[in-house]
């Protein structure tokens, strides 16, 4: 009896796996999957609707989703020899810092994405290793109940202007952005701004200090100081603001001197799904679905197509509309390579200073 | 007496009178077989990757003592790494002064009455250290809860207090999280102390004061010193907490290393770094060692 059950049993699972396999094989085996590695949150929540699902639902190919990228685990994955990742959303520093280290970047083979989608790309979207995500922009956000409509910093130097703005600050922990608003608030023109002076900077910088009363980190922390009152204006990513209005939190942004830069997506050194991965790659490129992207969060589209297709009153809150890309400066990450560890160094030291 | 029955068992005591401890040598094969697991485990994944983290520390492409030349030349490492030993001692010294009286009132209470408090201590630990940084934030903060009680609602201040963003709120933060390790160690050291040495100490004339300086202070040294060591080392190396709660200047040695893994790529001076936080860190313990015998960590009482 007990061996009746224990043959019945094996055979009922033998069935059911043979099943199962048989239902999961051909989207395993013939169309698989690939691995995108973003920030996560609300960005990815916009991504997946306007990219990842259509993706899937067109090509078969399963999308997983992975947060948050380090160029740290690329270079350790690569290094170990166990490349887990395909594609990596990054800005330029990263691409820079990771090929000067090493070599852990795929090279972007251009022709094989679509080609009326890359003649539409702005020229910075097209880098030898990565292929442009979205803009985005360090901005100057205040609050509205303490700078009253007539009496608002419209510039870096109404920042620095601590008698007519008085109150709490904030800025990143990175001398990346810092520097060159310092430099626009010593009356530095936007054109004229690189390569930048960093004595000029840091001194510029020690006026400020006393007024900076936390330099933020990750990207949640500047609107979370704003949210609170904490700092009454302060430097943060464009795209965190829009969350905070609509929460009914009387913040605004300033897009003039804003720094303008834009996030890649790459892909890893022997990324095991290659292939897929410049299939998605070449699918997010879609002005239609930027466009989508765009309305679902206020990051701008590299393809210059996708402008027309979004109400005016959205685009306004990109980094990239015409009105906004025009006041605003491009971060210059070719700059910064080689002098980002040295700039570090010397930001960590100042910050040490009390007064 | 149960303290001195257990030592005299110990098979690594080295005091010569404890001869007794030599039958139990037989024994020593099965415990050898028992560490095999743990030792392989220590090894693979301890001394190994500390070993190549050393290693890395000098050997970039090749041999090279740049990065160590770069932590003494350029100011700010070691600066930031005296801030680090600052702050994790002023941890400790809290911690201590903080915690050694309720180690001590839990070691006096009863059984059930400890079961009861227990959970006051252990119930934090469950919690992340990134959720309770964030709840400091929102106590302390200029809009938070202390401001706004004692603003608004009892006028006792004119402006908010500066306690968030600033060594103060490091201070709270990581004394709030690091309390409990050093109040269990020295709670349970309190515990196995035998109470009848207090009972005659009065019986020869002690005051209580004295009863508890020269007998139950001493007594309870291995613990102070085992929860505080726990609490340093912790302390020392403490990222999230002085990183939410901290003000421009509260840079700790993890940030920096950090910032070189993680942004930098330069994994060969992040090693340096981190081997010179161990080897400071090994360089006190040692110093620790010449003031106090070091043995009354693992139980011999003095």
């Amino acid at each position: 009896m007990r061996r009746r059950i224990g043959w019945w049993s094996s055979g009922a699972t033998l069935g059911a796996l043979a099943l199962v396999a048989m239902l999961s094989m051909p989207a395993l085996a013939q169309k698989g999957e690939v691995v995108i590695v973003t920030y996560g949150g609300t960005a990815a929540d916009a991504l997946r609707e306007a990219h990842w699902k259509p993706f899937t639902a067109e090509t078969g190919i399963v999308v997983r989703e992975e947060t948050p990228p380090t160029p740290a685990k690329v270079k350790a994955m690569v290094e170990s020899g166990n490349v887990v990742w395909d594609i990596v959303e990054m800005d330029l520093n990263w691409i820079i810092s990771l090929q000067k280290a090493g070599n852990y970047l795929e090279k972007i083979p251009v022709n094989q994405l679509p080609p009326k989608y890359v003649a539409a790309l702005d020229r910075e979207a097209i880098n030898e290793y990565g292929i442009g995500a979205f803009y985005w922009a360090w901005v100057m956000a205040y609050r509205t109940d303490v700078f009253k409509a007539g009496n608002r910093p419209k510039s870096w130097a109404d920042f620095w202007d601590v008698k007519r703005f008085p109150g709490p600050r904030t800025l990143q922990d990175s001398p990346g952005s810092n520097m060159e608003f310092a430099l626009l608030a010593a009356g530095k023109k936007s054109d004229g701004l690189y390569p930048l002076d960093p004595d000029q900077a840091f001194k510029k910088l020690d006026e400020i200090r006393p007024s900076i009363k936390k330099y933020w980190d990750t990207g949640a922390l500047a609107p979370q100081l704003l949210a609170d009152k904490e700092v009454f204006l302060g430097s943060v990513y464009s795209g965190r603001i829009k969350h905070l209005q609509d929460q009914g939190i009387p913040v605004e942004i300033e897009w003039n001197q804003g720094l303008l830069n834009l996030d890649y997506w790459t892909i890893v050194k022997g990324a095991k799904n290659f292939n897929n991965a410049i299939k998605l790659i070449g699918y997010m490129l879609d002005p239609a679905r930027q466009a989508k992207f765009a309305k679902l969060i206020p990051y701008g589209p590299v393809n210059k197509e996708a402008l027309p297709l979004i109400s005016p009153e959205v685009a306004r809150q990109l980094p990239s509309y015409a009105e906004n890309k025009k006041r605003m400066i491009l971060y210059n990450s070719e700059w910064w390579g080689p002098h980002r560890e040295e700039l570090n160094e010397r930001w960590q030291q100042w910050k040490l200073k009390t007064k | 007496m149960t303290v001195k029955g257990e030592l005299a068992a110990h098979p690594t005591n080295r005091e010569g009178h404890r001869e007794r401890a030599r039958p139990r040598r037989k024994r020593w094969s099965l415990e050898t077989l028992i560490l095999v697991p743990i030792l392989a485990y220590l090894a693979v994944f301890y001394v190994y990757p500390l070993a190549r983290i050393l290693l890395l520390s000098v050997y970039g492409p090749r041999l090279t003592f740049d990065h160590f030349l770069r932590m003494v030349t350029v100011p700010v490492y070691t600066q930031v790494l005296m801030r680090s030993f600052r702050i994790a001692l002023l941890v400790t010294v809290l911690s201590l002064v903080l915690g050694y009286p309720v180690a001590y009132l839990l070691s006096n209470l009863k059984p059930r009455q400890v079961a009861l408090l227990m959970p006051v201590i252990l119930v934090p630990f469950t919690i992340s250290v990134l959720v309770r940084s964030y709840a400091w934030m929102a106590i302390l903060g200029r809009e938070g809860l202390v401001n706004t009680l004692l603003l608004g609602w009892l006028g006792l201040t004119q402006q908010p207090l500066e306690i968030l963003y600033n060594e103060f709120g490091v201070l709270l933060g990581m004394v709030h999280i690091l309390l409990p390790f050093f109040i269990l160690p020295a709670y349970s050291v309190m515990i196995r102390i035998d109470r009848d040495l207090l009972k005659a100490a009065y019986i020869m004339g002690a005051t209580p004061a004295r009863g508890f300086l020269e007998v139950f202070l001493p007594l309870s040294l291995p613990g102070i010193i085992g929860g505080g060591l726990l609490v340093f080392i912790q302390a020392l190396g403490f990222f999230v907490t002085p990183a939410l709660l901290g003000g421009p200047q509260d840079t700790m040695i993890s940030m920096l290393i950090e910032l070189q893994i993680s942004q930098l790529l330069n994994w060969g001076f992040a090693a340096a770094l981190s081997s010179v936080l161990l080897i400071a860190t090994l360089g006190g313990f040692m110093l620790l060692t010449r003031i106090v015998r070091v043995s009354i960590l693992w139980g011999e009482a003095r």
